[in-house]
């Protein structure tokens, strides 16, 4: 047993830390160190840097053309990347369909699309909710029905992230009434620019438009473009899941955003002393700290102790993880004071804030506090973890 | 002790209910909705304000002498504390604290007797809007510094300084501004109020909105000069009016709170008594239903709050009255902010959305308690009071 990094993977950091600082743009570290909108542009510039180098796919297999990264070199990746105010990856490709199509695609869709998402060229969304369908997953309604070589898929999903970039959507879809509804499921891989597909925005509570509805009308998938066999979708999709919600912990992030926190309490003042001085607002940001500390620890012992997919403890890193991000957002609203209250659009503009109300720092928080209620309940919800832990963990 | 609203208060409730509900249906909207911005709907703040006038509920607090609180209804906390939680139900957001409750109490105290008929008559009629600007954009523990200077020169005031977050100030008719005639920011001696017409030379606002719906402004004040007569009160020592003032403010948003959760545990409670998951409404599961408790323990803790801090907002030991009012406000702005988490969450991503009526609703809820002093500086003043109580009964 050993906390300490090895000589070789503090090398590993140092070379991750010089890159990053040569190579990430200072446009996109601003955005992201200020909380401010990112742009798909701006997610595909650095991605196109990191794919450059083959670090997009670090973590992948040397056969799929990854690196063959060990979890701490992951770890170790993550957080400087963070640190540094690198976009977070769009996991949707990389770390949610890639392990899909490398345990169960077929050779052409492993030299093509696995090729395709190391090189960057295409963004991908997830097509598993659907309205009448979100815990509830396996009562999916979107159909595809075989048509010679083809698919013909009808049916809508929801919430969809990013749809309104993407060129690919992987979907669960129904291709038989069984006696499990888990049976007829089976896994497609859909170019977004099929004709038949329509997006429609949808606007959440802090005015932004990042999720979508999705719908297919009689839209064609060739029948090469179903990973695995027919029906057997619904163990791929839970596959895939493991691996979403271990990603969903977020520490390098959350690491920075409590620097962020830091720096915040130094620049706000209160009666002339910095935030930081005053009792109230110090104990809290030690005591989040402590608390991300706790998952980093659990973190590096799961994916240490991992051997092939995550299982269940992936359930305990997006509660904690998910719970940390909220506390944060939380803390940095109620820093802000009564500045938490205007709305001030612009500031999530990349460039000026326009004419801020306080401290310009201070004007996305509240939108991001409203935002960041998601967490629970994307990546599957938290009583759904709980759910799961109780059940597969507990045993109850 | 008697909890119950009298059947004129229950009736004022009703109507400001049935008022709400009329023009949702002519404005297309569900009641609940809270998309009432003029910008919104293409009205005017003015025509909708004259019409909560002609309802009676821009005097309600103004003496009947000034053609205020009519009809048995009206003059007390404990009537304003029904508008308020009529207009959380509804997501109101046309300015019945800053005018109705605030402006109507500041001017009421004026020493100035032909002043005092005129502007209470114009607000009574809903001709005025009043906004007391006295928060500044430098963060303090206490509510109740003041740094904005009024200089005597003369027989002339002149004021320079800045205020920050001034509900419903860019509206205003008239603004009510705190400023400093003598000592340091935080001396409770030295603060006076003055009169300003929003149209006077020197006078920069910067309106903008507020992610509750709601809008304030920024106010300049530079170089300003007012007669010694646009002085409300006697110099230096409008500090206790102004604390009133916004204790009676402090109060009823935490009847509006009240209202805003009645309205958010309502669709809720709908929601998880129709949303299927795994073949079952979602309100079936036992985690949920506790969450769902969570709730009603925090609304009806915030009723309670919002009973004590109305009806100790005008007592007459004015220390008393801080205490309650702020204690409420802590007790509120802890439940308003779980609530509203909890509500969207048990809502799953429709929670999330813009187009769910209930989200506007979680978020006046989330934001609610950073008006009118924040939960860390009611709770410091709550603990100050507390100290300086311990103090006296072993002195
Ligand atoms: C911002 C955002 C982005 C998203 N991005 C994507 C995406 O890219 N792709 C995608 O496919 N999906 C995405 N989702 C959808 C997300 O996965 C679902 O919202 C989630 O699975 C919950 O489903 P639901 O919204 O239908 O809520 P429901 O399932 O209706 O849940 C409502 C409430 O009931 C609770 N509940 C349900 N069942 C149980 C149970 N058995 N026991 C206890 N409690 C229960 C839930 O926890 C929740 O509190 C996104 C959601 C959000 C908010």
């Amino acid at each position: 047993m050993d906390l300490e990094y090895s000589a070789d993977e503090m090398a590993f950091r140092e070379i991750v830390r010089t890159f990053v600082r040569a190579e990430l743009p200072a446009d996109i570290a601003g955005r992201v160190l200020d909380h401010r909108r990112l742009s798909r542009d701006d997610h595909v510039r650095w991605q196109d840097i990191l794919a450059r180098k083959g670090w997009l796919t670090g973590h992948w297999p040397r056969r799929f053309g990854g690196l063959d990264w060990t979890p701490v070199q992951c770890h170790l990746f993550d957080e400087e990347t963070a640190a540094a105010g690198a976009p977070r990856l769009i996991p949707f490709g990389l770390n949610m369909v890639a392990p899909v199509i490398m345990a169960f695609g077929s050779p052409w869709q492993q030299s093509h699309y696995l090729e395709r998402i190391r090189q960057n060229l295409d963004w991908w969304c997830q097509g598993y909710s659907e309205p009448g369908s979100g815990s509830d997953l396996a009562s999916l309604r979107t159909s595809a029905v075989r048509d010679g070589d083809h698919y013909v898929v009808s049916g809508q999903k929801t919430w969809t992230t990013y749809a309104q970039h993407a060129d690919m959507i992987f979907c669960l879809v129904r291709t038989a009434q069984g006696a499990r509804r888990q049976e007829g499921i089976s896994f497609l891989l859909i170019d977004m620019h099929s004709p038949g597909i329509t997006v429609r925005p949808i606007i959440l509570l802090d005015g932004e438009h990042e999720v979508n509805e999705v719908f297919f009308d009689a839209v064609r998938v060739p029948v090469e473009n179903r990973v695995g066999e027919e029906g057997r979708g619904w163990t791929y999709a839970k596959y895939l899941l493991g691996h979403e919600r271990t990603n969903i912990a977020g520490v390098g992030a959350s690491k920075r955003e409590v620097r962020s926190l830091r720096e915040l309490a130094e620049q706000l003042r209160r009666d002339g002393q910095p935030l930081a001085r005053v009792e109230s607002i110090a104990r809290r940001i030690a005591e989040i700290e402590i608390d991300l500390m706790a998952l980093e620890m659990t973190v590096l012992r799961v994916l240490s102790a991992r051997t092939e997919a995550p299982g269940p403890e992936a359930s305990i890193l997006k509660l904690r993880g998910t719970e940390i991000q909220q506390a944060i957002t939380e803390l940095a609203m109620d820093m802000a004071g009564q500045f938490a209250l205007p709305f001030v659009p612009q500031a999530f503009e990349s460039g000026g804030v326009g004419e801020g109300v306080g401290p310009s720092a201070l004007a996305p928080l509240a939108a991001r506090y409203l935002n960041m209620r998601k967490v629970s309940i994307y990546g599957g919800s938290n009583e759904i973890q709980k759910n799961i832990i109780a059940q597969t963990i507990l045993g109850l | 002790m008697n909890f119950t609203l009298t059947e004129e208060q229950s009736l004022l409730g009703d109507a400001i209910d049935r008022f709400n509900a009329d023009r949702s249906r002519r404005r297309g909207v569900d009641a609940s909705e809270g998309r009432g911005r003029p910008e919104a709907t293409g009205e005017s703040m003015r025509a909708l304000w004259a019409g909560l006038a002609e309802l009676g509920l821009a005097g309600l607090l103004v003496p009947e002498t000034y053609g205020g609180s009519q009809a048995g209804v009206g003059g007390s906390m404990a009537d304003v504390m029904v508008m308020m939680q009529a207009a959380g139900r509804a997501l109101m957001v046309e300015p019945l604290v800053a005018t109705a409750v605030i402006g109507a109490t500041l001017l009421e105290a004026d020493t100035d007797l032909t002043r005092r008929a005129q502007y209470l008559d114009r607000l009574v009629g809903g001709d005025l809007l009043v906004a007391l600007a006295h928060a500044e954009p430098d963060a303090s523990a206490s509510m109740f510094r003041v740094t904005t200077r009024a200089q005597a020169q003369g027989d002339v005031y002149v004021l320079d300084g800045r205020k920050s977050v001034v509900l419903d100030g860019g509206d205003a008719d008239l603004l009510l501004v705190s400023a400093r005639v003598s000592g340091s920011a935080d001396e409770a001696h030295g603060v006076s109020l003055f009169v300003i017409d929003a149209s006077a030379p020197g006078v920069v606002r910067r309106d903008y909105a507020t992610l509750d719906g709601h809008r304030a402004c920024e106010l300049m004040l530079d170089a300003v000069r007012l007669p010694a007569s646009a002085m409300l009160g006697a110099p230096g020592e409008a500090r206790a009016l102004i604390e009133h003032a916004l204790d009676r403010g402090s109060a009823a948003l935490c009847a509006e709170a009240v209202g805003v959760m009645e309205t958010l545990l309502a669709h809720t409670t709908e929601y998880l008594r129709t949303r299927q998951q795994f073949g079952q409404v979602i309100g079936r599961f036992q985690v949920l239903q506790h969450k769902a408790v969570d709730l009603l323990v925090h609304l009806e803790q915030s009723r309670s709050m919002a009973y004590l801090a109305c009806l100790r907002a005008d007592a007459p030991d004015r220390d008393e009255a801080a205490r309650a009012v702020s204690a409420a406000r802590v007790s509120m702005a802890r439940s308003a902010r779980a609530f509203a988490q909890t509500a969207i969450q048990l809502h799953g991503g429709i929670g999330m959305t813009d187009e769910l009526p209930a989200s506007h609703h979680a978020r006046r809820l989330s934001l609610i308690e950073f008006w009118l002093g924040t939960r860390e500086q009611h709770l410091d003043r709550y603990m100050a009071l507390a100290a300086r109580d311990e103090a006296t009964s072993s002195a």
